[in-house]
């Protein structure tokens, strides 16, 4: 009862103005929560922000400086600059906004595409009344079944991805992180309590990417679901969502830490600095991981659910499908998708399968082979038919890669740098003008970069980086759609961004 | 307007026979018993007869190109007195080209000239009893008995007093294509220029280099440098309008036909193997228009916001070059063949819904309406075919310049989106087009008629121009709206290719509205 009476002054705390009918009865569902009852329950980030807890000012986290106080304003210094506070907010996005600039594309827009409503007089079902959108740009769980419809979950979810969407439903755990028995144990008290151990790099990119790749429905012991399926699939793209496209070393890289770096399993959590190329090595083992997870789940309820298409074209790489038909005699490089240097084997006319570079192949880059990647039998399912059998190899290959990532974490700096580089220097530079290849090569040069391994050029570094950015037309000679690329830039860029 | 590639058509086959035979669709999708058109006979029934037993000299081999009585001479490349000859001739030569040599390697199929893939449409393949292939009716390319059926059983008589008095069916059960009536002719044509169960240009093929297969008969017939070997009968414009008619029936049958045919097979597991690369393929991307795909992400908003396009977002159109049109031709068959009411088409509607959906991706329930669509098409074309062997009545005055007018409202949006493209896919666009285009050329030429003017600008809008900033060239409308419309040397157009496709349309509706033009 206690607990109870504890969840409803939560509730009072936080954004009442947003839902101003709602009115907090104990759940008919959950006559006496037990702390049991409550693991893996959201409740908000009102008693994390607790000034005494995490919401002390955070100037010195915004500029990037990191101590053992650093806790003490991680709240704070999400609020003040993380772009997930945002996440929900941008679902109730219009044309307005499209107009003036705050957005690129709107939630509006996106909902009239996928309900194809032409009438702009007539309003489309909002992005909020959605759960396939409410799934990533909340905390995961309040878009849960058992939570959908439950009127203090829906006052929870204009946070939008904030404490618990990342270190999990916070009812099991915080009354508990912060206790001396908690501490003296993290494994077991994380695990225990439903905590996420972010604290480990693999499990913090697998978290992240959660949303940022997507990932099937969590369910706990008896069925109910906790975390909703998170798929954004090609349906959502055309109707004008952009495509999602993690690379989790560079996206923590920008995101203004909200934490100081410590061994957390250790005695007084000593500080350290993770190797940017480790970080590298393991966000794309975990997110290889998290690809292969959403393939096997979207295989799986493309049988019996008609909303999940058999082939998901969202599986592919954009650009295998959309790109111009080149004329074989034209001279900026032709056809060279068809051509058998680029194939690698795979049969002609067939998709290839998303790039998860080093983990596959990628066009233009010389290692790993198609058929000797750590990916390679995924890769091979998806590309033959029926690719409905890649299903269960990802499966399996999943756990591979978890296994992969908790190898690569156990490196030592010298260890992982002296891999990132192998693999970065045996895919040579791209000889074929492939943006997904060149992207991921330029997250790798990036993380090679931030560990010193490669000539710092900033001037080089911006020329690849641009020669990636598709520019808006009409009529302007740089004029560039995607997926078409600045080449000249992009290969003299690299020849200096890459390492001898 | 790009022309279409001609590769070649061949030896009559078994379109429909396969709908009766191994392929045959199980329980529910069972062929009905509707009434087949003719033209399309059973491939291996009767034998094959060299050229060269119908280019006498006083045969078809009279030597006069373009004379009745030398319809081999104006065919054969060895006659050729101009640049210009009948391309089927080269059909088989073509597979020696660097090109098919590379599309072979890339397929790894053999050498593309002893390909079974390949030859089904490219030449007339006879085998002895021992194997030995007759390489004289290979070379042949898309010979004679290609297009006008096995000789057999009617090379012998075909200029017989008897045999001019049997009516087009009964010399049909001979093996003879009478390629006089449209319908029997289309038909034919279509089993290369489609495609059916024997003759899948799939995506591999193309992946590898093949041009794309496209179909549209009044074109085709005019393609600039053929050079016809026959006489029509019919008269313009009823001619062009009336294969016009005729092609759009045709060509959705034949699409809906190896629709029916691949999904089965994609059902039944079929495997690819070294003789049909990537055969049983699902979703096969060759069913679908190229350009839904094969566009850039940059444009795609623009283009949604000026049509009304009727698929949700992210699903490719299928078959939109075969289909778009249909309903103006449905609609209208008794213009073009005067007394004719054309069957109802319903479940060929419900097979274009299906596709639109996402069940449309379930390989079985395509192949069960797949196989009505097919039979109820077929009903049309006998309807059809029958209306061409009676002789039907002269056309109304003014029904090309109609029928303009209805594909130009057909390529517009109706209601509160009738200013709206009714949708913005290429292929849509073109096949809005070439109706409209054989429409003014059936009624002299787009500079004769008032309402030539919009079709012409359409022309310009559908090219595919090289990107006039680089030196990539694109066989696809890539950068669709980048390109600026009606370009002015050293001058920006700011107006969209698309937006201004679109006015074009508008144009073409107001210049063909009962008010207006002629």
């Amino acid at each position: 009862m206690l607990v109870t009476a504890g969840l409803v002054t939560l509730v009072v705390y936080t954004r009442r103005g947003e839902t101003p009918d709602v009115v907090v009865k104990p759940d008919p569902e959950r006559p006496t929560a037990s702390a049991a009852d409550l693991k893996r329950v959201p409740v908000g980030s009102a008693g994390c922000l607790a000034a005494a807890c995490h919401g002390a000012p955070a100037q010195k986290a915004l500029r990037r400086e990191y101590d053992d106080t650093t806790w003490q304003s991680s709240g704070a210094c999400w609020t003040a600059a993380d772009p997930h506070t945002a996440a929900y907010a941008v679902l109730s996005t219009t044309d307005a906004d499209t107009k003036n600039g705050t957005v690129k594309v709107s939630g509006e827009h996106i909902m009239r595409n996928l309900h194809g409503i032409r009438d702009k007089r007539v309003a489309p079902p909002p992005a909020t009344a959605d759960a396939r959108c409410v799934a990533c740009h909340t905390n995961p769980a309040l878009a849960a079944k058992g939570n959908w419809d439950k009127a203090d979950k829906l006052a929870l979810r204009s946070e939008g991805v904030s404490c618990e969407a990342c270190h999990g439903a916070a009812g099991g755990w915080q009354g508990a992180h912060y206790t001396a028995a908690f501490k003296a144990d993290r494994k077991k008290g994380y695990a225990e309590h439903g905590m996420e151990p972010l604290y480990d790099m693999g499990a913090r990119a697998v978290a992240c990417a959660g949303c940022h790749v997507g990932a099937p429905a969590q369910t706990d012991a008896s069925g109910n679901e906790l975390v909703p399926v998170r798929d954004m699939n090609h349906d959502m793209i055309a109707a004008g969502h952009p495509r999602l496209n993690f690379d989790f070393a560079d996206f923590q890289a920008r995101l203004p830490r909200h934490w100081q770096e410590k061994e957390r399993l250790k005695p007084n959590t000593p500080a350290y600095e993770p190797n940017p190329a480790q970080v590298w090595l393991v966000g794309r083992a975990a997110h290889a991981e998290a690809a292969c997870r959403l393939l096997a789940d979207r295989v799986e309820r493309s049988k019996s659910d008609p909303r999940t298409p058999w082939p998901e074209y969202a599986e592919f790489n954009c650009a295998a499908c959309h790109h111009g038909l080149r004329s074989p005699n034209s001279t900026e490089h032709g056809d060279w998708r068809q051509s058998l240097n680029h194939t690698g084997g795979r049969p002609l006319g067939v998709a290839p399968w998303q790039p998860i570079w080093p983990l596959t192949s990628a066009a233009g880059l010389k290692e790993p082979a198609r058929d000797k990647a750590p990916l390679s039998a995924v890769v091979l399912a998806v590309e033959s038919r029926p690719s409905r059998n890649a299903g269960p190899v990802a499966a399996e290959a999943a756990n591979a890669m978890a296994a992969l990532r908790a190898k690569w974490l156990a490196l030592s700096n010298d260890g992982a740098e002296e891999l990132a580089l192998r693999y970065v220097k045996g895919a040579g530079g791209p000889t074929a003008p492939e943006w997904d290849a060149s992207a991921q090569l330029f997250w790798a040069a990036a993380a090679l970069k931030r560990a010193n391994r490669v000539p710092a050029d900033v001037a080089a570094f911006r020329k690849v980086r641009d020669a990636l950015t598709p520019t808006e037309g009409p009529g302007e000679a740089n004029t560039r759609p995607f997926p078409m690329l600045n080449w000249a830039d992009l290969e003299t860029g690299f020849r200096v961004i890459l390492p001898k | 307007m790009r022309s279409v590639l001609v590769c070649a058509v061949v030896f009559v086959a078994c379109a429909l026979g396969s709908a009766f035979g191994p392929d045959a669709p199980r329980g529910t999708a069972a062929p009905p018993a509707t009434p087949t058109p003719y033209g399309l006979t059973a491939e291996g029934k009767f034998a094959h007869r060299p050229a060269a037993s119908c280019s006498a000299a006083s045969c078809h081999g009279g030597g006069a190109v373009g004379q009745v009585g030398s319809e081999h001479s104006t065919w054969a490349p060895e006659a050729q007195s101009k640049p210009d000859s009948d391309p089927h001739n080269r059909a088989y030569r073509v597979l020696y080209n660097p090109v098919s040599v590379e599309m072979a390697k890339k397929l790894n199929i053999g050498e593309a000239h002893k390909a079974e893939l390949c030859l089904k449409c490219h030449a007339v393949v006879v085998k002895d009893e021992k194997g030995v292939v007759n390489e004289q009716i290979l070379a042949e390319g898309v010979g004679c008995s290609a297009c006008h059926g096995p000789a057999e059983k009617w090379g012998g008589d075909h200029y017989t007093s008897e045999w001019k008095a049997k009516t087009n069916r009964q010399k049909a059960e001979t093996g003879f294509v009478p390629t006089g009536n449209l319908v029997a002719r289309l038909l034919t044509c279509a089993q290369c220029h489609m495609g059916d169960a024997d003759r899948d240009v799939n995506h591999a093929l193309y992946a590898a280099g093949h041009p794309r297969i496209t179909f549209e008969a009044a074109q085709m017939h005019n393609t600039k440098g053929y050079r016809k070997h026959w006489e029509e009968k019919t008269p313009q414009p009823d001619l062009e309008v009336r294969l016009w008619v005729v092609g759009q029936a045709t060509q959705l049958r034949a699409a809906a036909e190896l629709l029916r045919v691949r999904a089965e097979r994609a059902e039944k597991g079929a495997v690819a193997d070294a003789k049909f690369p990537d055969r049983g393929a699902w979703p096969e991307f060759a069913g679908y228009s190229c350009y839904a795909c094969h566009q850039s992400l940059s444009d795609t908003d623009a283009r949604k916001a000026l049509s009304a396009t009727p698929r949700p977002p992210g699903t490719p159109g299928w078959e939109v070059w075969s289909s778009t049109a249909v309903k103006v031709a449905h609609t209208h068959c008794a213009d073009a063949f005067p007394g004719l009411t054309a069957p109802s088409i319903g479940e060929v509607e419900k097979l274009q819904d299906l596709m639109r959906t996402r069940k449309g991706y379930s390989a079985k329930d395509v192949a069960a309406q797949a196989a009505k669509a097919v039979a109820e098409l077929d009903a049309w074309l006998v309807a059809l075919q029958d209306a061409e062997d009676r002789g039907p009545k002269p056309m109304a005055s003014g029904t090309a310049y109609k029928l303009a007018g209805e594909l130009a409202k057909n390529a517009l949006g109706t209601g509160r989106d009738s200013d709206r493209l009714a949708d913005h896919d290429w292929d849509a666009l073109a096949a809005n087009y070439l109706g409209a285009a054989a429409m003014a050329h059936a009624s002299g030429g787009v500079n004769k008629v008032k309402w030539g003017a919009p079709i012409e600008k359409i022309r310009d809008g559908l090219r595919f121009d090289p990107d006039p900033n680089r030196r990539v060239r694109f066989d696809s409308p890539w950068m669709f709206d980048f390109a600026p419309a009606e370009p002015k040397p050293g001058k920006k157009s700011e107006v969209k290719r698309i937006e201004q496709l679109r006015q074009r349309f508008m144009d073409l509706r107001a210049a063909t509205a009962p008010t207006g033009g002629n």
